[in-house]
């Protein structure tokens, strides 16, 4: 074999051997340097969350005797989304302890399926104004959290006479007949 | 076409002459690759081995934590009633 030959076989072996090396041998060999690197920095992180968590819940176990209590009745105030008869009770016990009607309708769509944490309920209610408001008030300090989004109010004696109606605005306005539809925001249990 | 013929002859030729100097030269060729080795690992253990070592853990998941503020504002509201 000539010298030259020798030389250039010689040289394309150790060129081929090389890129081989670097191909299937240093390339994988790096990534998976890389990749050990980041599982490292991920692990470090997630151990540090898992303490973090860890403290957290510990700090809470050693509260709870004095959280407890006043959870339970927190919860309390919240209506069962899945069972709220208990404030519909409560609805129509307040509204017939003042003398006045009561007409509930519970909303279309579930809070579940849009992901709220309340659920607003119309409540129509027939009685005098003074008692309308007395129920609105006994509602708002009543056991459950709610919030009165809509208030809307009607004269329900419609056989009155404009006039009589101003007269009696005037005069005794309190002990007027009057329908009032309540939109009122309930919260949730989650 | 005899361009291009041209063209490779004088590469060849070039590339026959840079491998004939670093055969030449082999000593320093050996040392330089050492040298790159030396460096290139360095950096390699550094960024890859003593950064992630060096890392402080930090806390990017969300944590589920009692809210002590929604509790007392809870509180007030039921002390209110």
């Amino acid at each position: 074999m000539e010298t030259n030959t020798k030389i250039y076989t010689t040289l394309f072996v150790l060129i081929l051997i090389s890129l081989l090396s670097v191909m299937f041998l240093i390339w994988p060999l790096f990534e998976d340097i890389k990749k050990s690197s980041e599982n490292l920095i991920l692990t470090k992180d997630n151990i540090a969350v898992l303490k973090e968590q860890a403290l957290k819940t510990e700090n809470f176990e050693n509260n709870y005797p004095i959280y407890g209590p006043n959870l339970q009745k927190i919860d309390q105030m919240f209506v069962d989304l899945n069972n709220p008869v208990d404030f519909i009770e409560f609805l129509e016990t307040t509204a017939a302890g003042l003398q006045a009607t009561s007409q509930i309708s519970l909303p279309r769509s579930s809070p579940k399926q849009t992901n709220q944490n309340f659920i607003i309920f119309q409540f129509s209610s027939k009685g005098s104004f003074s008692n309308i408001l007395s129920f609105i008030k006994e509602v708002e300090s009543g056991p459950y959290l709610i919030e009165l989004e809509n208030l809307t109010i009607q004269n329900f004696q419609e056989n009155q006479t404009q006039a009589a109606s101003k007269k009696n605005i005037s005069k005794d306005y309190s002990a007027r007949q009057v329908e009032a539809v309540l939109a009122i925001k309930v919260f949730t249990q989650k | 076409m005899n361009f291009i013929i041209n063209i490779f002859k004088a590469l060849l030729l070039k590339i026959k002459k840079t491998v004939w100097f670093l055969g030449l030269n082999a000593f320093w060729l050996i040392l330089f690759i050492v040298l790159f080795e030396i460096v290139l690992g360095g950096f390699i253990f550094y960024k890859y081995a003593f950064l992630a070592e060096k890392h402080r853990p930090q806390i990017t998941g969300s944590i589920i934590e009692f809210n002590d503020k929604a509790y007392r504002d809870a509180l007030n509201e039921l002390q209110a009633r």
